[in-house]
């Protein structure tokens, strides 16, 4: 599957993501998206290989059965349409990166933690959504970098045990 | 059994979490060769936030609470507070509830920050 570009409900250019991501980043069936290759910008529902995709997110209410609205309201009911969860912080996992290895990638990690909330507070999902995967993959650096200079330290400890011994004998 | 599944991350850090606590209770870093010395103090000779931290620890599993708060109490909060977070994320109850929205959040993430560099400059100077 390729990967798409989108055009937000504030009308700003997003991604690219792929293409099974696209939903949990509040893409809907007439939301405008692009892959290299295509034309120009397409409603994500007339691009063929998102078919498969398309079908798994909520049609939009069709206004043709809906009574009519006070028009004062219509701006407002159109933004609601679009709020998607609030994307996970993995505070825990930076926290705790943090504190057993005293490194630097998980403060890194709490930043981006800080980012997901003002984000997504600010309706700016797409941001947020970007933010927490950011926040995730700085607690797993963080934790791998941990590991990996234990494991050199206990190399480096029975290198030195193992010389000291040959110097022994 | 499908609790274990769902948090395969949690169950892989618990045992490694008890594997640790297991050898640093039978580890005395005060006599054993297989304790770990801190980088930071052997390039620069001062002190890092943990340093200290693994006689704190076994001091502590010992039962000997008092000279492991004198070692590094930094250190033994912070593990006491990492503690209580993993596992109030886990549990569906209103306590778990309460310490999530109110203890594991980004303010007392940068608080532990601040003070923490605090705690670094300071037991330098002292």
């Amino acid at each position: 599957m390729n990967t798409y570009y989108f055009i937000t409900p504030q009308g700003k250019q997003a991604g690219p993501v792929p293409a099974e991501q696209l939903k949990s980043y509040g893409v809907t069936r007439k939301t405008f998206v692009w892959c290299e290759g295509m034309k120009d910008w397409t409603e994500a529902e007339n691009v063929p290989e998102l078919q498969g995709i398309i079908e798994q997110i909520p049609p939009q209410i069709n206004t043709m059965n809906v009574p009519p609205q006070n028009p004062l309201y219509s701006g407002a009911s159109q933004n609601s349409q679009f709020m998607p969860e609030k994307p996970d912080t993995y505070l825990v996992w930076a926290i705790l990166t943090t504190i057993l290895c005293c490194l630097p990638f998980g403060i890194v990690s709490i930043v981006y933690a800080a980012k997901v909330d003002t984000l997504y507070y600010a309706e700016r999902y797409v941001e947020a959504q970007d933010a927490s995967r950011k926040a995730k993959n700085w607690a797993i650096a963080s934790a791998a970098t941990g590991i990996a200079v234990a494991i050199i330290y206990i190399i480096v400890i029975l290198a030195a045990a193992g010389s000291h011994s040959r110097f022994f004998y | 059994m499908s609790f274990l599944r769902q948090h395969k991350a949690v169950v892989v850090i618990t045992v490694i979490f008890v594997a640790v606590l297991a050898l640093m209770y039978f580890v005395d870093p005060g006599t054993s060769r297989l304790s770990y010395k801190c980088p930071f103090k052997l390039l620069t000779g001062l002190d890092c936030p943990g340093c200290g931290g693994q006689r704190a620890v076994h001091a502590f599993l010992h039962g000997d609470f008092i000279a492991g708060l004198r070692y590094n109490p930094f250190l033994i909060v912070g593990l006491i507070y990492l503690a209580l977070a993993l596992i109030a994320q886990y549990i569906r109850r209103p306590w778990a509830e309460y310490v999530r929205r109110k203890f594991v959040t980004v303010r007392v993430a940068y608080i532990y920050i601040a003070l923490m560099i605090v705690w670094w400059v300071g037991r330098n100077l002292i």
